[in-house]
Parts: C-alpha cells; sequence; structure tokens
C-alpha cells in the first residue's frame, strides 16, 4: 500500500466483536476500492489509547483513525449526548433512521470536522441491557435501590438515579471483582460486551432493559483527512457505508447468538414487562440535559420520532 | 536568590501534595461509606480522587529532582567517588538531560492544557485542562529544581569544597 | 527492526549512563521521535497523564501510607515484639523474624519499598545487636522487601489482572501458596547462613503471661490484615478502596495507640508524597513509551523474531524467565507488565499453558528484578534504610538472590503451586 493508516478501538481482535468486524470490513472495501494503494493496520484492545485519547489524539495528528463510541463524544461536544439519553430511540429502526437523517447528523458530524475530526460513519453498537444478581428486573420498581456499576458518564448516572438505582462509578477494571464479591449488584453493557466479557458466568439475570441506544463511529484525523484526493476521501465514504450496512445485520444476528449461548449456559434472560415505567421516571432527565445539547435538536430528534 | 525560589516552590509544591493526598484519601472513604453504609452512592468521588492523585504525583515527581529522590542505577556515578569533581561533571550532564526532559514536558504539556480547555470531564463536567495542567506545573517544578542542581554542581566543579 | 534497536539502545545508555529511570524512558521517547518524527511530541505529556490517571493506581500512595504509618505510628514495633516473643529462641530467629514480619506487612500492603522501610527500621538494629553484619542485614531486608509484591495484596497483580483481562481476587489466590512457598526458602537460607557463623541465639524465657500481653498488644495490628482480605472478599469495597482502609485503619491504631503526633503525620505523608511519586511519574513515562512503541509495531516486531525459538513448553517458560530477569533488572515492575504481557503472554497460551499460572509466574519474576542489581527499587530502599552503600546490599542480598532463583524455575515447572489453591476454592 502506498499509504496506510493505523486504526484504533478499545475491544478485542475476536472475529465475533463487532468494532473489529466493522474495522476489518472497511479495510478489506477500502482495499478493493483503492486497488491496495490504500492500507489499513486495525490496533485493538486500546493499545493506542481509550477512546478519550484517542479522540484528543485525532485533533493532535498523533492517531490516525478510530472508532469512538457516543459516549465519549459529549466530553468534546456535548450535542451527541442527544443519543446517549435514555429511551430515546425504543428500537434499531428508530435510531437507524434518525442516525442516517443528513439533516439531523449532518451539521453534527461538520461541528466534529471543526473541531479535527472527520466522522466517516456509524456503527450500531447496540442497545445495553442491565445484567445482576439478586433479581430480575420487570419494571422501575425492581430497580429501585440497586447498586449498579455505571462507567463514569454523567448523563448515564443521572438516567439511573432517575430511575430510581443506586449507580455507583467504579472502574471497569475493578467492576469484575466488585460483581463478583457483591460489592454491586450488576451492570449495564451491551449484549456483545456481556458476552465478551465474561459476566454471564457471575451473573444470574440480563434483563433487555435496552435503556441506552450505543452508536460508534469510524473517525480520521482530520489533518490526514485534507491531504487525501478527492478519489479517496470518497473510497474512504464508500467503505465505512458498505462497513455500516454489514455490521448492523451482523451485530443483529450475534446479539441473538450471543443471547441462545448464554442462555443455554444457565443465564436467565427476560424481557422487560413494564419498560414504559422505566422510560417514564428516566424521562425526567431530559429537561436537565436540553440545553447542554440544544433545545432545537433535542425538539426536532423527538419530533422526527412522533414523540 | 535561586535557592530561595527554589526553596519556596519545593515548600509550596510539597504542602500543595500533602493536601492532595489528603483529598484522595477522603474521597475514596466517601465512596466507600455512601455506597455500603448509607447505600446512596455521591457520584464524582473517583473523579475527584484521581485528579488530586495525579495532581500530587506529578508536584512529588518535581520534589524528587531536587532530593535525588529518583530511581536510578548509579554504578556509573559511585565508581567516580574518590573523584569529587569528575563525579560532579557526570552529575552535571544528568541534570542538564533531566532539564531537557522537563523542559520538553514543561513546553508541550503547556500545548495540551490550551487544546483541552474545551473538553469536559466525564464525570463532573470540569475543564480537562484542569487536569492536564498538572503536567506542565509539576514539570516547571523539574525545570526549576534542575536548574538549582547545575548552579550546584557547577560551584563545586569551580573548586568548592564544602562537601 | 531499526526503530526497537533506536529506541531500545537510547534507553539502556541513558539508564546506565545514570540518568534516573523516568527520564531515561522519556528521553528516549523524545530522542526517537526528534529521529523517526514518527509523531509529534506533544503525545509525550498526553501518554503521561493519562498513564497516570487510573483509578487502580491510587493504591500506590495509600498502601505506601499505610505502611508508613505503621511504621510511624508504632503498630509495626509491636507486631515485631509479638514475633520475637513467640519465636525468639530459634536460631538466626532475628532473621527469620524480619522474614516473618515482611510476610505479615506484606500482606497489608502491596509495596516492597514501604515493606521493607517499615519493618527495617525496627529490624536493622535488632539484627545487628543479635550478630547479624550491617550488609547481611540490608541483603535480607531487601530479600524480605520482594515478598511485599508476591504475597496478596499486590500493586503489581492488579496491574497485571487488569492489563490481561484476569480476575484479580483468583489472582490474588494464587498467589498465596507462592508468597509462603518463598518466604520459607528464605527462613530456610537464613538459617544455614546463621548456624555456619556459629553463633548460638541469646535464650531468653517468657512467661505466659508476658507472651499473651504482647499478642494482646498486636491484636489490633493482627486485625488489620482480615479487615483489608475479608472486604475485598466480603463484597464492601475494591482492592483499590481497601488501600484507603488499610490507610484509615492505620491512621485510627496509631492515634488509639497514642503514638501517632501530628508531627510524624505529616512526615508519613511527605514521605508518601515523594515516594508514590517517583514510582508513578515512572508509570506516565512507560505509558508514553509503551505507546511509541505501539504505534512503531515494536512489540509484534520482537515477537515475530522471537517466534521461531519459543516453538515447546519448556524453551518457551526458560526464555519468558530469562528475558523478565534482564527486563526487571533495568525496568520497573507495573510498565513491563503493561508493554511486555500482552505481547509475550498470548503465545504461552497457544503452546497450552494456563494464563493465572503464567500470570503469577510473569509476576513473582519480575518482582525478583527487584532485588536483582543494577536496578532494583528494594536494593535502593535498603540502602537508605540501613545506611550502607549499594554494592553492600548486593553483597548481602546475593544469597537470597539464589533462593529466589530456584524459586522461579519451581513456579515456572511446577503449575501446581499456583493453581491448587484457586482450583480447591472453585474460582
Ligand atoms: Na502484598
Ligand atoms: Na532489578
Amino acid at each position: 500500500a502506498d499509504k496506510t493508516f493505523q486504526l484504533g478501538h478499545v475491544n478485542t481482535s475476536s472475529d465475533d466483536d463487532q468494532y473489529q468486524y466493522y474495522a476489518v470490513t472497511f479495510a478489506n472495501k477500502l482495499e478493493e476500492l483503492s486497488g491496495g494503494s490504500i492500507g489499513i493496520d486495525i490496533v485493538t484492545d486500546s493499545v493506542l489509547g481509550g477512546e478519550r485519547d484517542m479522540f484528543e489524539g485525532m485533533q493532535m495528528g498523533t492517531v490516525d483513525m478510530a472508532l469512538i463510541t457516543n459516549f465519549s463524544l459529549g466530553s468534546f461536544d456535548p450535542e451527541w449526548q442527544v443519543f446517549d439519553l435514555p429511551y430515546m430511540f425504543m428500537d434499531r429502526e428508530e435510531a437507524y433512521s434518525i442516525l442516517d437523517d443528513e439533516e439531523i447528523t449532518g451539521p453534527m458530524q461538520e461541528n466534529l470536522y471543526n473541531m479535527g475530526v472527520k466522522s466517516l460513519g456509524f456503527g450500531d453498537g447496540g442497545f445495553r441491557h442491565v445484567i445482576c444478581n439478586g433479581k430480575p428486573i420487570n419494571s422501575a420498581d425492581d430497580l429501585s435501590g440497586m447498586k449498579i456499576r455505571l462507567p463514569e458518564t454523567a448523563i448515564y448516572v443521572d438516567a439511573f438515579k432517575a430511575m430510581g438505582a443506586n449507580p455507583t462509578t467504579l472502574a471497569f477494571s475493578e467492576t469484575f471483582t466488585a460483581v463478583q464479591q457483591g460489592t454491586v449488584d450488576g451492570l449495564e453493557l451491551p449484549i456483545s460486551s456481556i458476552h465478551s466479557t465474561g459476566y454471564a458466568d457471575i451473573c444470574e439475570y440480563m434483563s433487555l432493559t435496552g435503556h441506552f441506544y450505543s452508536p460508534f463511529q469510524i473517525q480520521i484525523a482530520a489533518s490526514i483527512w485534507d491531504t487525501l484526493s478527492e478519489e479517496e476521501q470518497g473510497w474512504m465514504l464508500e467503505a465505512a457505508k458498505a462497513a455500516t450496512d454489514a455490521e448492523r445485520e451482523f451485530v443483529q444476528d450475534k446479539e441473538q447468538e450471543f443471547i441462545d449461548e448464554m442462555a443455554a449456559n444457565g443465564l436467565a434472560v427476560n424481557e422487560v414487562e413494564d419498560k414504559e415505567s422505566l422510560a417514564e421516571a428516566a424521562s425526567t432527565i431530559y429537561d436537565d440535559y436540553a440545553g447542554e445539547i440544544g433545545q432545537d435538536l433535542l425538539d426536532t430528534v423527538k419530533a422526527k420520532l412522533g414523540r | 536568590m535561586l535557592r530561595k525560589v527554589d526553596d519556596f516552590f519545593n515548600k509550596a509544591y510539597m504542602g500543595v501534595s500533602v493536601i492532595l493526598l489528603i483529598v484522595v484519601i477522603v474521597a475514596t472513604t466517601i465512596q466507600v461509606f455512601t455506597r455500603y453504609i448509607m447505600n446512596a452512592s455521591l457520584s464524582g468521588t473517583d473523579e475527584v480522587a484521581r485528579f488530586a492523585f495525579v495532581w500530587m504525583s506529578m508536584l512529588g515527581a518535581s520534589i524528587c529532582v531536587r532530593t535525588y529522590g529518583h530511581a536510578v542505577v548509579s554504578i556509573l556515578n559511585d565508581s567516580l567517588k574518590s573523584k569529587i569533581k569528575l563525579q560532579k561533571s557526570h552529575d552535571l550532564i544528568i541534570q542538564i538531560l533531566i532539564f531537557i526532559g522537563a523542559f520538553v514536558i514543561l513546553k508541550y504539556g503547556f500545548n495540551l492544557v490550551q487544546m483541552t480547555a474545551k473538553q469536559r470531564s466525564a464525570g463532573l463536567g470540569i475543564p480537562m485542562s484542569y487536569t492536564y495542567a498538572c503536567i506542565p506545573v509539576g514539570a516547571l517544578g523539574m525545570v526549576i529544581n534542575a536548574i538549582a542542581n547545575i548552579v550546584d554542581d557547577i560551584k563545586m566543579i569551580k573548586g568548592g569544597t564544602d562537601k | 527492526m531499526t526503530y526497537a534497536i533506536i529506541i531500545f539502545a537510547l534507553l539502556f545508555f541513558l539508564i546506565f549512563f545514570g540518568v534516573p529511570i523516568a527520564y531515561s524512558i522519556e528521553l528516549s521517547v523524545v530522542g526517537f521521535l526528534l529521529i523517526t518524527g514518527l509523531k509529534p511530541m506533544i503525545i509525550i505529556p498526553q501518554k503521561m497523564e493519562i498513564g497516570m490517571d487510573t483509578f487502580v493506581y491510587l493504591a500506590i500512595p495509600l498502601f505506601t501510607f499505610a505502611g508508613y504509618l505503621m511504621e510511624q505510628g508504632g503498630l509495626s514495633e509491636r507486631l515485631v515484639d509479638c514475633v520475637e516473643k513467640l519465636f525468639g529462641w530459634i536460631p538466626g530467629s532475628m532473621g527469620t523474624i524480619t522474614i516473618i514480619c515482611c510476610l505479615f506487612f506484606a500482606a497489608l500492603t502491596g509495596s516492597g519499598p514501604a515493606t521493607v522501610a517499615a519493618i527495617g527500621a525496627l529490624m536493622i538494629p535488632t539484627m545487628t545487636s543479635n550478630g547479624y553484619t550491617k550488609t547481611e542485614a540490608a541483603g535480607l531486608l531487601a530479600a524480605g522487601g520482594a515478598l511485599g509484591p508476591i504475597v496478596p495484596p499486590s500493586i503489581a497483580m492488579i496491574v497485571y489482572a487488569t492489563t490481561m483481562g484476569l480476575s484479580v481476587p483468583t489472582m490474588f489466590m494464587a498467589a498465596m501458596v507462592p508468597g509462603i512457598v518463598l518466604g520459607l526458602l528464605f527462613i530456610i537460607t537464613n538459617t544455614i547462613l546463621f548456624v555456619r557463623k556459629g553463633i548460638k541465639p541469646e535464650h531468653k524465657h517468657y512467661t505466659a503471661k508476658e507472651l499473651l500481653h504482647s499478642v494482646w498488644r498486636a491484636l489490633g495490628v493482627i486485625f488489620l490484615p482480615v479487615l483489608v482480605l475479608g472486604g475485598i472478599y466480603g463484597g464492601i469495597f475494591t482492592p483499590t478502596e481497601a488501600a484507603t482502609v488499610a490507610a484509615v485503619y492505620a491512621l485510627i491504631l496509631g492515634l488509639a495507640y497514642r503514638q501517632l503526633t501530628v508531627e510524624k503525620l505529616i512526615n508519613a505523608m511527605k514521605k508518601t508524597v515523594t515516594t508514590s511519586a517517583m514510582v508513578v511519574f515512572i508509570v506516565g513515562a512507560s505509558n508514553a513509551f509503551g505507546t511509541i512503541l505501539a504505534a512503531a509495531n515494536i512489540p509484534k516486531t520482537i515477537a515475530n523474531a522471537l517466534l521461531p525459538y519459543l516453538s515447546n513448553k519448556v524453551v518457551y517458560l526458560l526464555l519468558l524467565v530469562v528475558l523478565l530477569l534482564l527486563v526487571g533488572c533495568v525496568m520497573e515492575t507495573v510498565s513491563s507488565i503493561v508493554i511486555l504481557a500482552p505481547i509475550l503472554i498470548p503465545i504461552g497460551i497457544e503452546l497450552g499453558l494456563d494464563g493465572m499460572h503464567l500470570g503469577i509466574l510473569f509476576s513473582v519474576t519480575l518482582i525478583v528484578g527487584f532485588i536483582t542489581p543494577p536496578f532494583g527499587l528494594n536494593l535502593f530502599t535498603s540502602a537508605a534504610t540501613s545506611e550502607v552503600s549499594f554494592a553492600e546490599v548486593v553483597k548481602g542480598v546475593a544469597p537470597y538472590l539464589i533462593a529466589s532463583l530456584i524459586f522461579v524455575l519451581m513456579i515456572a515447572f511446577i503449575p501446581q503451586i499456583s493453581l491448587t489453591l484457586p482450583a480447591l476454592l472453585g474460582m
């Protein structure tokens, strides 16, 4: 290849992993389109850094490309938090319809570009669900008082407070021990992460709460983007589009496969009977974040979803 | 004059570091206490603890330059023990290298702080530049302490016999 | 390969020239970037901050503080008195007591230097008044300090488990038997050395009342490891939070025993700041170093170069031990783990070796590096505590170093030492 870029992400290099699948599909398609002139070197397991430092790295020109999860973007540009709001999307179709809507995401991506990072496309990271010990969650009442580990993201923590839980922000590296020893009752993650991190072995229940949707983006440093020819830029965007389409199918198949596998190994999986009670309790934080996100953006997204 | 400035920096850095250590202890204690005993977690305690911790580490590391507290393989310097001037010259080169290393951290750390002024921390939403500022502030102390060591070394080489 | 040669040549030159380790690491990155222009220089401060800004590293100052509080608050003295009265009649007992105290203290702190500092302040005078030379005492103390990071809880193992995705409590359990075995090997070494010197131990007789009294005095201190380990396994706090609990408990106990003055407390804090900052700053510099290695594909290059030689288990284990002992000589444990474990361990797992067994082997071999010259944190700390030169500590530690090497080979080729206890507990 004439040009090789490093593409970093924080997940594992397993074939089952959706981030890895996205990265590999993108790399293959780009190689095909460019006739081998642009190569992608995928770097997994946070070796290039966590998402915060990879995003900073793209801004500074020390990281070429990365897959960045939506909840990491709120620190840089608060409007992206609109997709982190609890129960903003009730299913995948709703999420895809908004993310694919250029009127909404176009200007948001333009803002990222002005910050030094070019967004090429969206991947599907899946909905996040609660996995825990003690009891399954079927309503807001069940969640009341439960000690749930959350990542250090204010909007996530506030959502769980609103739903009545006792959110505790532990480092992810300490969480496994904490769940195992009962320091916390459980945590919440997308299905593929629950599967790959082994929490099914130490938890009794997985309740499909689907409280947050977690899109991720494939991004490239604007400083590199600007040096590419128009043709090369076109290949990049086309490869990202192909990766998005393929990965959206992949993640849905994989999630079902993982659920079946974990259920067969003794994890009790349940659909949430009274999801409305959770959504209603959680929605009380929308107003608190309207200012940061921008009332207009929030209203537009809600209107498009018919809320 | 230099020695006074240097002493002032080290005393201030140490004073602040001790306070930061107390902050680390209090914040983590509150985290355990509120989660386990009060069954309602106070958010942001881990972020406060980490913030205090990185600041304490950078300030403490700069004090170590003056006290020669950094871990070092001292075979070469030990072998020069009988030749004081040669030993001091060797240390002079090392202190200059420390000065260069610290200066790089200072200069680019300052750029980093400017770049991250708009970025917010994930938990408490404070500007990330407040955290990153520990890097140039600590490096400034390292630069000053390296200069103080260099001046001492030069005095000794020039024929000072006070050691 | 050119990249690898440039950066490692710079690193080794700076370290052996005598530039402090942290600056050697940072300056080798600076030099590498100047020569290759691979990344902008701003990556250095960014990666430094991110390397330090990690919740689990809070355990470093907190356990260190607990150690200094025990020293300043007279808690270590109570422990030593109790052990001395119970075991004082055994030949070479002062050395044995020092090792037992180190084992006990090791269960409280994750830090080798903290163990050396806390036990050393009391045991160096006791040993020298009982027939040991200062060199022997300093060497034994440095070795005993290696027990600190091996017997759980251990910062090195927290970092390893975090990096390699293992469970921290399981790893702690797996390290329990190896820690005791190493302690026993040190006791045997000490006894042989002492008997060969032909000195008879002093025969003091204590009444049952005196013995009970000294146990009673130490009871509060003996409860500390119960609290720390019980709290982690009982689901009250995480291993990092346990470090806070240890520090707060030692503080309360020191105040309750009325031996901890404000002056001593501030003194302990100041020592904690500089000791832990020194270690954490190395961690930060190593993060920049590690990122540059990854960006330049150096780990993969080295692993590929080694791969043809790693085709069977015995060769792999021997090469791993040799490589880690060399690395442990020049590099700090935490950074060695973060940089090397992800490259070297997957090869062993591929060969069918157990991940936990390799984890214990990896950690203990690096920790033995704490007492191997030229770079060993315990050697520096012991030299400082005992007020002897670096060369004398090295001379004193030599017999224990041989015992340690036998120990490392045992861990490498008898996986049951590490794996039986966690298996029995169903972990
Ligand atoms: Na320990
Ligand atoms: Na060593």
